[in-house]
């Protein structure tokens, strides 16, 4: 769940795919964590629907500056993520991208 | 601290090669025996809907009966058992889902009651592929 460190600390949340560049002025549209709005307390992994959202094409989890989910649900999304991999719900590398 | 019962849920896949009616009940019956001799029971067993013969999304390799080599399956029958069992126990009946040969993955979780579903509280292992032991975040 560490993995997508790279691009420096921009950090911001809420912008969608904004990167490259230095900030210049954008209007970021204010993103909102699905999950505070559905009011779910922790991401299932049962629940590939909603999952499959937050994992690009390739299979990787999305990460928070681009899904816009809060920091505490993309902790339990990583995880419900994963464990849905260990069952084949989801994949782990999807080779054939849709 | 957090002796007595529990509810758990178990989510497992069974071999397509073991996924005819009465192999499914056999393997039902068998997971519903080990429990029980533990002092666990069974609440509920979903195997419609979402679950039952499901495609994988990757495929796995798992010896067959009767196989040299390992064999990929690209689908399996799914299987999500609630139950629940006295904490100490649960080593134990992870125990008899890895010896049972008709059961190709599994994962259990703790329910969470507090809110609706599953905290981050787990015993996550099967056979070594990914052990994503996550705990620690249960506090929240």
């Amino acid at each position: 769940m560490s993995d997508r460190r790279d691009r420096g600390d921009r950090g911001e949340r809420g912008e969608r795919g904004e990167r490259g560049n230095n900030r210049r002025k954008f209007v970021a549209r204010r993103k909102v964590c699905i999950y505070c709005v559905d009011k779910i307390r922790t991401p299932d992994y049962k629940d590939v629907k909603r999952l499959q959202r937050f994992v690009s094409e390739r299979g990787k989890i999305i990460p928070r500056r681009r899904s816009g989910t809060c920091a505490r649900h993309q902790r339990g999304l990583t995880v419900a993520v994963k464990r849905a991999r260990h069952l084949a719900l989801l994949p782990f590398v999807a080779a054939n991208s849709r | 601290m957090r002796e007595s019962q529990r509810d758990y849920e178990l989510l497992f896949i069974i071999s397509p090669l073991r996924s005819s009616e009465e192999d499914v009940n056999a393997t039902m019956s068998r997971i519903q025996q080990s429990l029980a001799g533990i002092n666990g029971e069974i609440t509920s067993v979903e195997q419609t809907a979402p679950w039952g013969r499901r495609k994988l999304a990757y495929p796995i390799r798992r010896y067959a009966e009767g196989e040299a080599s390992r064999r990929s399956f690209n689908e399996g029958y799914y299987v999500l058992v609630q139950f629940n069992l006295p904490t100490t126990q649960i080593n134990e009946f992870e125990r008899q889902l890895k010896l049972n040969d008709a059961v190709i993955r599994h994962l259990i979780t703790l329910v969470d009651h507090r809110g609706q579903l599953a905290p981050s509280t787990t015993s996550v292992l099967d056979t070594g592929s990914l052990d994503d032991d996550t705990d620690g975040g249960d506090d929240e």
